[in-house]
């Protein structure tokens, strides 16, 4: 595979960014993981041969890096951080003036762990359900399936918050 | 809410988080580095430099942590823009961009390239900007300018008995200004809204620094800290053009001692200094005046980064330079230190090649013949120094000339970083034309003729008024690469390649209405670069992949010199030249 480094990096590193930050929603834990990431990927880069997809690859990369973080810091835990993302306001206190933005941001959090996750490689990673499946180990039809039932889900819950 | 609304505003929300660029910036730079590194020859060099941009990245990786002004190193320094025949009334850094005003032109961003934004100019800028709003002043009025409209409005006016200069912000309303009167100069707090102004201390050039609350200006010669508060002020140098960081932790100035001025850095608390230039001396008389004026070192975004405008002294009417000096608790590795010496002598930085050096000679850098490109092939870590051995590539232009010099540049730790104690030439190989048109290639003393002007096909030779113009030879001693200069009105030039083992030869190009100047190749051997003016005068560049029979031209281009398998071209323009960095195989461009 003729790729380079930086080519990779070049393509890459926004929706790795974005990605990190969805997790940690911490600025300075953002810059220190992708940091992380983009050294492991280079240190790695001679496996990427032979290896079906670079951006899959590379999540593959950065999924690990946020799971290891968290392992190593059990304090911090995501929800509790993710939680800065989202509006400290509770969900089921609607109030007047909510836009559906904001209500969705609320639903996510209503999400199981494993919801999330495709939520946030589908959208915030700006992945495809190819790309996923690599990156779960799961099937890309199955992928497809669970998000579409997730989708449906966040608009029962943005509902709910809009007091609809 | 429907699935596709759903979507829609997930992607929304994904947009929302902003990408820091800085931090994208300064660790693709590690990156660059290292991929760069690991087509060098020998596959140690990779490891020594990896080894050293790891701590760079690791550095890069945290927040910019506070180190003494002393504990901070210069890595690099390197001036990119060259305003020709304009002069640079003022500058500011902000979010990644310059802002440039050239007198009479107007005021011009730099980014990817150098473009005019506003046909006003200006005397001062603000240091740094509120959102998008950043001042600027001219002629005595304080204007308000908005860098995503490009628009300005004015905000505060000058009076026939004072004018406004070097604009501050303090918060959204309120600025501070240096109010300029036939007595003196003060430093005001003016409420932009109402007008009101309230004289704070006398003085110019005012930095403010919000979490300590104070003013960092000149007075008569004195860099001053001022306490809003208390009204306590203290010393921190003799010195003009201060400026601080962002983050408030340094200042940076211009001092001059014995006639040579160079550029300082101090801590906010005065713990440490440390120089950050060194200006030569003037040549050809016992001058006691630098070689270099400078003038307004400010700083940029990451607290690391130092833009200052330099002018030669030499040169009535010089040309106004802005160099950027990048600054670093790790020093450079010795084959760091060694590139970043090689690259000042070919932009002519004498100042930071200079700085490289144990015990500088008077002269550095020379005209002709040239230094064009280096390979970096061995090192060896001594008890006391190490070695490092490099080729230099050097031409003389638009002459058949080319010489592979073999240098041992012996390195030592000083003050905690490396400098160049000794450069040895161990050999050198030419590549020239004698007087009797042969191609020779002379190797300890001893010529071998390769070939004569009689030896080259008629086929390839449009006329007799010929002679041999720039040549190379390849890294792997197999092909010359030479032109042919046309002697006829319009001049042409052909460019060809001279298999040593078939003796057969090749036609490259020909470059119609041209004057050679010179041919150089890069790293890797690939790309070769020709640089020669047409008849009008405009400067062309050709870049040859010689594995892909591929081309690709420049106008208004020169070739500076191979870094590795990147070109340094200077692009010129009416107003100004800039240096970029071209990669051919991506054929993409960066700021230098």
């Amino acid at each position: 595979m003729d790729v380079k480094f930086v080519d990779l990096y070049d393509a890459y590193f926004d929706d790795i960014y974005r990605y990190v930050y969805v997790k940690t929603s911490n600025k300075w834990e953002t810059e220190d993981l992708v940091s992380e990431v983009f050294r492991k990927a280079f240190e790695n880069f001679s496996l990427l041969e032979g290896h079906q997809n670079d951006k899959a690859w590379l999540f593959t990369i950065a999924r690990n890096t946020v799971i290891d973080y968290y392992r190593k810091n059990k304090s911090v835990l995501v929800g509790d951080n993710f939680e800065q993302y989202l509006s400290p306001l509770p969900f089921e206190d609607p109030f007047d003036g909510k836009t559906e933005k904001e209500c969705l941001q609320r639903s996510l959090k209503h999400l199981s762990d494993g919801d999330l996750e495709i939520t946030e490689l589908r959208y915030f990673a700006d992945l495809k359900f190819k790309e996923m499946a690599i990156i779960l180990k799961k099937e890309e039809g199955s992928l497809r399936v669970k998000s579409n039932r997730i989708t449906k889900k966040l608009g029962v819950l943005v509902k709910k918050c809009l007091g609809g | 809410m429907e699935n596709e609304k759903i979507e829609k505003t997930l992607y929304e929300l994904r947009n929302e988080i902003e990408v820091d660029t800085d931090l994208k910036k300064q660790l693709r730079k590690t990156f660059v580095k290292k991929s760069r590194a690991r087509k060098w020859k020998n596959a140690w060099i990779p490891l020594l430099v990896a080894a050293s941009l790891f701590l760079a990245f690791l550095l890069s990786n945290e927040q910019m942590p506070h180190v003494k002004a002393s504990s901070l190193k210069i890595t690099n320094a390197i001036s990119f823009l060259d305003i020709g025949s304009g002069e640079i009334t003022a500058y500011t850094y902000q979010d990644g961009r310059l802002y440039i005003s050239l007198e009479g032109k107007g005021i011009f961003v730099y980014e990817n390239e150098l473009k005019q934004i506003l046909d006003d100019t200006a005397d001062s800028f603000s240091r740094s900007s509120k959102g998008e709003k950043l001042l600027f002043t001219y002629n005595g009025d304080v204007f308000l300018f908005d860098m995503k409209t490009t628009k300005s409005e004015k905000v505060l006016d000058g009076t026939p008995d004072s004018n406004y200069i070097y604009p501050e912000w303090k918060d959204q309303n309120h600025i501070y200004v240096t109010k300029v009167t036939e007595k003196e100069k003060q430093i005001v707090e003016v409420n932009v809204q109402t007008k009101e102004e309230t004289f704070i201390v006398s003085g110019e050039m005012a930095s403010f620094v919000e979490k300590e609350q104070k003013l960092i200006f000149e007075r008569h010669g004195d860099i001053i800290i001022y306490n809003i508060k208390s009204g306590k002020e203290t010393v921190v140098d003799r010195g003009k053009n201060p400026s601080v960081t962002n983050d408030g932790n340094y200042i940076s100035y211009v001092k001059e001692r014995s006639g040579f001025e160079d550029v300082w850095i101090s801590d906010m608390d005065l713990e440490t200094k440390n120089k950050v230039t060194t200006n030569p001396s003037l040549r050809n008389e016992l001058s006691d005046e630098g070689m270099y004026h400078y003038q307004f070192p400010i700083w940029g975004n990451d607290e690391r980064t130092l833009y200052v405008m330099k002018k030669r002294n030499d040169v009535d009417n010089g040309t106004a330079n802005i160099m950027k000096i990048e600054l670093s608790e790790q020093s450079s590795t010795e084959i760091e230190t060694v590139q970043s010496y090689l690259q000042a002598l070919m932009v002519r930085d004498d100042d930071f090649a200079k700085s490289l050096l144990k015990d500088p000679p008077e002269f550095l850098t020379y005209s002709n013949p040239k230094q064009i490109g280096f390979q970096i092939f061995e090192t060896t870590k001594n008890e006391q120094s190490t070695s490092v051995k490099a080729e230099v590539y050097w031409t003389d232009t638009a002459l058949p000339y080319y010489k592979v010099s073999t240098y041992d540049f012996t390195l030592m730790k000083e003050n905690e970083r490396y400098v160049i104690e000794t450069v040895k030439e161990l050999s050198a190989i030419e590549l020239l034309s004698n007087e009797r048109n042969e191609i020779e290639w002379v190797k300890d003393g001893k010529g071998e003729v390769l070939f004569s002007l009689q030896d080259i096909p008629q086929s390839f030779i449009q006329t007799d008024n010929i002679r041999f113009s720039s040549l190379l030879r390849t890294h792997d001693e197999k092909n010359v690469i030479f032109s042919l200069q046309g002697m006829d009105e319009p001049s042409d030039v052909t460019l060809l390649s001279f298999n040593c083992e078939t003796k057969a030869f090749n036609l490259l190009a020909k470059l119609e209405g041209g004057i050679m100047e010179k041919v150089a190749l890069d790293a890797t051997g690939r790309y070769v670069t020709t640089d020669y003016s047409t008849d009008a005068f405009d400067s062309k560049l050709v870049i040859f992949d010689l594995e892909k029979g591929k081309r690709t031209d420049f106008t208004n281009v020169h070739s500076v010199f191979w870094k590795g398998d990147k070109l340094i071209l200077e692009e010129v323009a009416e107003t100004h030249s800039m240096y970029y960095q071209f990669d051919p195989q991506t054929g993409s461009k960066i700021n230098y």
